[in-house]
């Protein structure tokens, strides 16, 4: 692939955080605490050392076709059939995921913001964002990525607003380990797909300058420790603010913890939440988008624009199909596709890669 | 038989026939080009030009005088002008005369033409800057004259550096244009970008340099600026010292700086007049108060039409007794103060000071209380409006202070339709058009995306200047020596 434009690891950075930072932030502590009960925090902290090594994996993987993303090299691990139909594949599993994201973010803003909006305009916005957003270059994503890490910081800031709190109380916390090891292996599981996102990296490792070097990967797991630790901030952050009843019921914990707070001059800090998290949810999807509609425009050979276009409609469609449809179905089968895309997929196709031998000799490798 | 042609060839391009007669009918024998015919050392000379261009007295006793005294035929030698070369053309001849040289012929076989500087200029003096206002700085603006800005920033930028070069623009009427910036210090690679684009405006005529920054933009359907104007020479030399480049364009008092991007708007002279600590503080409440200008009139109409229950029960009261007497919704209340305020601000303009001073007090105090208590607009809906102008009159520049008037209304628009999630689409929209922007090929945001540690010294604060120095590659002549406080160290004495 000819690259134009490349990016530095610590662009990658940005574009990692921001990619992975997204949907599953809200209802997290919901989530790992079926599992784990009050001790979420480890599971999130193990599934992070978990997902390093991915990285690693993927970054293994990668280097051995420089300045390919998956959509190429796919064709030259696994020949040009079965290439195709891996690339179709992840493609339909992206689009998936944003469809996904979008009627989390929609039905999300119609319980907290817009009770009364009907969810069709909330869907056309999604797609007029998303279509504007994705229509760019790489060095245009990272740009808006790097702007707007900005409201992650503001995000931490406004948690901080919840110390005030009278019915602050650590001893949630404790004892450490109660749930058992099982337990917090079995939330591990559950937390993975918070960290979904990692696997766009098969495609962002093309663009970036000396993808060989240790020094690409610095800016990977930089990204990576950034995100368990935000991850594991949220979830520490609602153990100790609810109690173990409170979060049970609870589907969206922060979300509930912040709406219950009043400082002077504000009434309702889930509303600023909520607004920074919707910024930080449309770089997830613009950041999906943009790789799918990368795999479209070489998959059916047409321009990057109207890929995201047709990428956008498909999108559109799905999205209203599964806001009417059972949503939690969806949510089961994408905890299962992400693990097979993300984690084994890549693992698969090193070992082939290993085994075979596989490699390209990339001609565009001096610029 | 063939060296003789070629021979022949030669003699005509050097000294090409110029013909009188045909200069003056493609000037349409205006009636302000004289001529006139001196006999010296037995050689006829035509002197040729335009009356109204040429600095009679110069003519007379620079030109004229010495060429009749003259007792060789060396013209290079005997004439007083600063500036002589050799018209080879019709055309150069033409364009030579139109920028007040007048053109000596020397009668032969072939006419030998020479152009004299003897152009008048009528440059008015130079005055303190009226739009960019500083407390300390220095009151000097540039004028309309091109030689004499040129001649401003030189003195403010002494370096053998110091690159100008110039452009004839315009098909139909022509304008010098001059490029200008520091060779070593600037990025090659923007000063070919500029050439480039400059050498490629093919309009009839060049009105203003509005025209030229048309043509010469990244992006044209964009609200923000990507060429900094300005009319103080302190600002022009100082970037000119950061590596950008300045366009002088001849009679015009404004000059453009480029690349720049977003974070030149902000920056001031006064920033490094004043120490440091309050240069970092006025430019942090100019960001500051851009942001406040460019959301609060939309935060306004989010938190009064959707979300009242997040502002506190004490204020809701207050804003309530003061609302429910409006007819209108709060855009509307809005987009009407919005709109008498603009009115205001263009009509202040026009007016001679003396009365504008009168109009604001009539205009703003009086109809602004008489709107409130006659039930047009609520209190709330005035102090919103009223902070918003004054954080757009802190920006120092312009063009970017108008560009929140252009995106605030939709911004205002989008609060009114869905409430704080608009102001997230709004605000989404305008960090992806930022995302694109590039001036010159540099990102729009060029110190914090692609982040580079070295440029944020001079953003949103300004470090101390001992601490400015620059080590980078493209400016060997402008390394800045690491230790300016060096004697620090040596003062510094131990306590016991």
């Amino acid at each position: 692939m000819r690259v134009k434009s490349r990016i530095s690891s610590v662009n990658l950075f940005f574009l990692l955080v921001q990619t992975m930072i997204g949907v599953g932030l809200l209802s997290l502590p919901h989530q790992t605490h079926e599992s784990a009960g009050s001790d979420g925090w480890i599971s999130i902290l193990i599934s992070g050392f978990f997902i390093q090594l991915i990285v690693l994996l993927i970054w293994l993987l990668c280097r051995n076709f420089p300045n390919l993303t998956l959509f190429d090299f796919s064709k030259v691990i696994l020949g040009e059939t079965s290439g195709t139909v891996l690339n179709f594949l992840y493609i339909i599993y992206l689009l998936t995921m944003i469809s996904y994201i979008f009627v989390i973010y929609a039905d999300t803003l119609k319980r907290w913001i817009l009770p009364e909006t009907p969810v069709w305009i909330l869907f056309l916005i999604e797609f007029i964002l998303l279509i504007y957003g994705s229509i760019c270059n790489v060095k245009n994503l990272v740009s808006l990525f790097s702007l707007l890490f900005i409201f992650i910081l503001f995000l931490f800031f406004i948690t901080f607003l919840v110390y005030g709190d009278p019915y602050i109380d650590i001893r949630y916390l404790f004892p450490i380990g109660s749930s058992g090891g099982w337990n917090i292996l079995k939330g591990t599981n559950d937390s993975m797909i918070s960290f979904i996102g990692f696997e766009t990296l098969l495609i962002y490792f093309a663009f970036i300058k000396q993808s060989k070097t240790i020094s690409a990967l610095k800016g990977v797991f930089l990204a990576v420790l950034f995100v368990t630790i935000f991850l594991t901030y949220i979830v520490i952050l609602s153990t100790v603010m609810l109690s173990p009843e409170e979060i049970k019921i609870t589907p969206e914990p922060v979300l509930y913890i912040l709406s219950a707070m009043e400082i002077r001059i504000l009434s309702r800090l889930d509303l600023i939440f909520l607004s920074f998290w919707g910024l930080i949810i449309f770089t997830t999807i613009i950041s999906y988008s943009f790789s799918a509609s990368m795999g479209i425009s070489k998959l059916i050979h047409i321009k990057h624009k109207f890929a995201v276009i047709l990428s956008g409609t498909f999108v559109l469609i799905v999205s209203i199909i599964f806001y009417y449809m059972e949503i939690t179905l969806l949510e089961k089968w994408l905890k299962h596709l992400s693990l097979i895309f993300g984690i084994i997929i890549p693992i698969l196709l090193l070992l082939i890669t290993i085994i075979f031998k596989r490699g390209a000799a990339s001609t565009y490798e001096k610029n | 038989m063939r060296f003789k042609r070629n021979k022949s060839k030669k003699s005509l391009i050097n000294q090409a026939n110029l013909s009188i007669e045909n200069i003056k009918s493609q000037l349409n024998h205006t009636s302000d080009l004289k001529d006139r015919e001196i006999h010296s050392n037995n050689q006829i000379y035509i002197i040729l030009y335009i009356n109204s261009l040429v600095d009679q007295e110069k003519l007379e006793s620079k030109i004229i005088k010495p060429l009749i005294k003259m007792e060789n035929n060396n013209i290079l030698n005997e004439l007083y002008s600063q500036e002589i070369s050799t018209a080879k053309s019709d055309k150069k001849a033409i364009s030579g005369l139109l920028d007040g040289y007048c053109l000596l012929i020397k009668k032969g076989r072939n006419n030998e033409g020479f152009l004299l500087k003897t152009n008048a200029s009528t440059d008015r003096d130079v005055s303190e800057p009226i739009v960019e206002k500083t407390i300390l700085g220095a009151k000097v603006g540039f004028v309309e004259s091109l030689d004499k800005n040129i001649f401003l920033l030189r003195t403010l930028t002494k370096s053998p550096d110091f690159t100008v070069k110039k452009y004839t623009l315009g098909s139909s009427t022509t304008t010098n244009v001059s490029l200008v910036y520091l060779d070593h210090v600037t990025d090659p690679e923007i000063i070919k970008k500029v050439e480039q684009r400059i050498k490629s405006i093919t309009l009839d005529s060049i009105r203003s340099e509005g025209n030229i920054q048309d043509c010469i933009e990244d992006h044209t359907v964009t609200p923000f600026p990507q060429l900094l104007l300005t009319e103080r020479p302190d600002r022009a030399s100082a970037n000119l010292k950061d590596g950008r480049v300045a366009l002088i364009i001849d009679g015009s008092p404004t000059v453009i700086i480029l690349p720049a991007t977003f974070m030149t708007f902000f920056q001031t002279p006064d920033d490094y007049i004043t120490r440091w600590w309050l240069g970092s503080f006025f430019r942090f409440i100019r960001l500051i108060s851009y942001i406040i200008a460019l959301i609060l009139p939309a935060l306004y109409i989010a938190f009064v039409s959707f979300h009242y229950e997040a502002i506190p029960l004490e204020l809701v009261y207050s804003l309530q007794s003061s609302l429910s007497y409006v007819p209108f919704r709060p855009f509307m209340e809005l987009m009407i103060m919005q709109f008498s305020l603009e009115l205001l601000r263009e009509a202040s303009i026009r007016l001679p000071p003396s009365v504008a001073q009168t109009f604001g007090i009539v205009g703003g105090l009086v109809v602004g209380t008489a709107m409130v208590e006659a039930g047009i607009v609520s209190y709330g809906g005035l102090i919103v409006v009223a902070l918003t102008s004054v954080s757009s009159f802190v920006q120092p520049n312009l063009e970017m202070s108008s560009s929140i008037r252009i995106i605030g209304f939709p911004l205002m628009l989008l609060a009114a339709i869905f409430g704080f999630l608009g102001i997230v689409i709004g605000v989404l929209f305008v960090f992806i058009h930022l995302s694109r922007l590039t001036s010159f090929g540099l990102p729009y945001f060029s110190p914090f995306v692609p982040l580079n540690m070295e440029e944020f010294k001079d953003t949103i604060i300004r470090v101390p200047s001992w601490m400015m120095y620059k080590n980078s590659e493209n400016s060997p002549h402008y390394k800045q020596e690491k230790r300016s406080r060096k004697w620090k160290l040596d003062e510094s004495e131990e306590p016991y």
